[in-house]
């Protein structure tokens, strides 16, 4: 009995290691599907996703730069619809590009990083004083936008195909309403931009867009296509020496503040006292104050009147400085609601 | 026979919430469908109503002046389809015997016809939705052609509200869809305040498109002064 006690007792023992290895069997067996739920949960697949889509973003970061392709685009922001030829190139750590705009006046852009010089054929009507055509990111695109989560959603959203060449899918949406989302489609092999969606979620309406409409990658890029096909007699001027010659002293005190701006914005160049331009690593704008019967401030000219307009995806905001003979000018692709929040922000500083 | 679904299509069309293909539908449906005309002229009248109720008793057009411009101008348009100041006139003067005859108290000019003729085309366009982006992938030749259009309408959409402010209908077409039409505000501007906002315009586009000036600055933080 006690025998059998004790046999039954080491069955009973036997029976509860089996169990007990059965159990654990089991537990080994659900960690690979507990996994896959854990992976497979949307929080995880979200995480997962907007990882992938950052590692485009900064592939298309480094494309921008370092790709050598030439091809045709087309960039149409409100009214004004640009068609130009580019040409770009990376070579010993330069990026050298060529656009010739293709509709109206012959005007070429040849750049040097960010040394960029504006080609006019010579005519009697030549406009000096235009618009840079230069597709939405260009040489400006952050290359850190991962610092950029706080603000904007990145999501993948498929393949497709752009100018004959497959391309991937990706959003950038706005966390809040204060900035406008991108739509991307990327280059699969290069993550260069081959098109994009300049799109305000509020209204839902698309603001701008630029799309290649012909492009070719790599070794066909060949030199002579960054030549100029202007005459020697075209009327030329500097483009980025124009904005370096504003910027004066950063550490005089201003005479103005900007009480709000939205968050993630920073200011990335101080032109003058009177200018000021924000970003958040995709969208800018621009500040800029006149002052009238100030001294020095040129008062002969008149001030700006009160305007809210839109170019395109550049909104544009001109209103009387509150307390102080003066107008403020806001521009920027930013929607119309913000730029009036940060045009009613600023206000003049008494010390 | 107007369907509800005819009716629900229609509210969502006036209220800017429905598709390029559900313009296009409603407008085919409208083109057959007389009382489907008259529903619309019943939407309009009561949203006039409640926005406008002093100039409602004035403004009104019946259902059968409505059906009878609209069939005047489609007719109009579809003999000529060149958009020449004579087709504009020949637009004008088919629409003109119609507002004048049975409203002596509220004479239409010849360009409020032209201007309506507009303005329905504005509505057609500015009121376009974003597509998903599935739709809007590979077809984004497409949406440029959409984006097109509104933008080239968008200075029909000013002359309509200059040459016939007293139209209120018109008016509503073009304030309702569009708040801010392109470049409105700043064309009205002289040559010297015109050239300063371009130079602006121009200096913030270069600043946001050159590299360095991604290096953040040291600024006098502006909030602490």
């Amino acid at each position: 009995m006690t025998f059998m006690g004790q046999a039954s007792t080491g069955r009973a023992n036997k029976g509860q290691a089996n169990t007990s290895l059965v159990k654990r069997s089991i537990s080994i067996r659900l960690i690979p599907v507990f996994l896959m739920s854990v992976l497979c949960s949307p929080i995880v697949a979200a995480e997962v996703e907007e990882s992938e889509a950052t590692g485009w973003l900064n592939k298309m970061a480094v494309s921008l730069h370092e790709q050598d392709y030439e091809g045709t685009f087309t960039y149409m922001r409100g009214s004004n619809f640009t068609a130009m030829e580019i040409a770009h190139k990376f070579q010993d750590g330069k990026e050298l590009e060529r656009l010739l705009q293709l509709n109206g006046e012959k005007l070429e852009i040849m750049r040097v990083d960010d040394e960029i010089v504006c080609y006019h054929e010579n005519s009697e009507h030549v406009d000096l004083d235009h618009h840079v055509p230069m597709g939405p990111f260009s040489s400006a695109f952050s290359e850190k936008l991962t610092a950029y989560q706080e603000f904007y959603r990145f999501s993948l959203h498929g393949e497709g195909r752009i100018a004959g060449r497959p391309v991937i899918k990706l959003a950038v949406s706005p966390k809040y309403s204060d900035r406008y989302g991108y739509r991307l489609w990327l280059d699969k092999e290069t993550g260069l931009l081959l098109q994009s969606h300049l799109i305000d979620v509020d209204t839902r309406k698309i603001r701008e867009i630029f799309q290649f409409s012909a492009i070719r990658l790599g070794d066909a890029v060949s030199e002579d296509m960054l030549l100029s096909s202007l005459h020697a007699d075209a009327i030329q001027h500097r483009l980025s020496g124009e904005v370096v010659n504003h910027v004066e002293d950063v550490s005089v005190k201003p005479q103005w503040r900007v009480a709000w701006v939205p968050n993630g914005f920073r200011a990335i160049q101080v032109s003058g006292s009177n200018r000021l331009h924000f970003t958040d690593g995709l969208a800018t704008f621009s500040i800029f104050i006149e002052h009238t019967g100030a001294e020095g401030s040129g008062s002969s000219q008149s001030n700006l009147p009160a305007i809210a307009t839109q170019v395109g995806g550049t909104v544009v905001i001109s209103r009387p400085l509150v307390g102080a003979l003066g107008q403020i000018t806001v521009i920027g692709e930013v929607p119309i609601t913000t730029a009036r929040r940060v045009a009613e922000s600023v206000e003049p500083v008494i010390y | 026979m107007v369907t509800e679904q005819s009716k629900e299509l229609l509210s969502a069309f006036m209220d800017g919430e429905a598709s390029e293909i559900e313009h296009h539908r409603l407008l085919r449906q409208m083109a057959d469908d007389d009382s489907l005309m008259d529903v619309w002229v019943s939407y309009h009248e009561t949203r006039r109503a409640i926005r406008q109720p002093l100039a409602h008793s004035a403004m009104s057009l019946n259902g059968q002046q409505h059906r009878e411009l609209h069939h005047r101008i489609s007719s109009a348009i579809s003999e000529d389809d060149s958009y020449d100041s004579e087709s504009s006139d020949k637009v004008a003067s088919i629409a003109r015997p119609v507002l004048t005859s049975s409203s002596s108290a509220f004479a239409f000019k010849p360009a409020s016809a032209l201007a309506i003729a507009a303005s329905l085309v504005v509505a057609v366009f500015v009121g376009t939705q974003l597509p998903s982006y599935e739709d809007a992938g590979e077809s984004a030749n497409g949406l440029a052609i959409q984006s097109s259009q509104s933008a080239t309408t968008a200075i029909p959409v000013q002359t309509v509200s200059t040459l016939s402010a007293n139209s209120s209908l018109v008016t509503e077409f073009a304030s309702g869809n569009e708040p801010m039409s392109e470049n409105s505000e700043l064309m009205e501007l002289d040559e010297e305040r015109q050239k300063r906002l371009r130079a602006y315009l121009n200096e913030h586009e270069r600043m946001s498109r050159f590299r360095s000036n991604q290096q953040l600055v040291t600024y006098p933080d502006p909030s602490r002064p």
